[in-house]
């Protein structure tokens, strides 16, 4: 590669790159995709678990 | 000003909402990331609606139904993370004609309503394989 390019992605693109990762980890947003997965079926099972015990104890 | 900046805030915030982050690189981790973002917007509907029928601003029948929706959406959101489209929108639409418009509108949901809404525009299709 270019040793333009390279310079190019070693000081602009990378930090840019870490930057992001840095601020979705102090957000507390999943980064890698085991974590989006633990945090989608843990989403699912809230919503699951509220509701039904939501509906038994307000039936039609 | 500020009525002028609203559109481009709303582009940037859609743009913005329809890509996964940078580290999220495979068709399934995306498919997820799309299935996560449906997820979140139904769970604060239901949220909303329980928080609503609570204090009372929300009667129990039309927060049964929001309830219903978001249990059965979720089944199919984890059962069908890459086909859910078709479902989980149908079963919205379906949801939104049993409310009267006074409930939908209401603050009390409104904005939850409003989210679900957006978030099937954006990610339907995706799911049904339109995009």
């Amino acid at each position: 590669m270019q040793p333009l390019v390279l310079l190019l992605i070693r000081e602009m693109l990378l930090p840019e790159l870490v930057a992001l990762i840095k601020a979705r980890q102090a957000a507390g947003q999943p980064v890698t995709e085991a974590e989006l997965r633990a945090e989608f079926d843990a989403r699912i099972g809230r919503i699951v678990a509220i509701g039904e015990t939501w509906l038994a104890t307000h039936p039609a | 000003m500020r009525h002028a900046l609203l559109p481009l805030v709303l582009v940037a915030v859609v743009v913005t909402g329809c890509r996964p982050p940078i580290t999220i690189t495979t068709p399934q981790g995306k498919v997820i990331y799309a299935a996560n973002e449906v997820a979140t917007r139904v769970e604060r509907l239901q949220a909303a609606a329980i928080a609503g029928e609570a204090e009372g601003t929300l009667p129990t029948d039309v927060a049964r139904v929001f309830v219903q929706f978001s249990v059965s959406a979720a089944k199919t959101l984890q059962a069908l993370p890459a086909g859910w489209g078709t479902s989980v929108a149908v079963a919205w639409g379906e949801a939104k004609r049993q409310i009267p418009l006074k409930y939908l509108n209401s603050p009390t949901v409104a904005t939850a309503v409003m989210a679900v809404d957006t978030v099937l525009a954006i990610w339907l299709p995706v799911s049904t394989g339109g995009a």
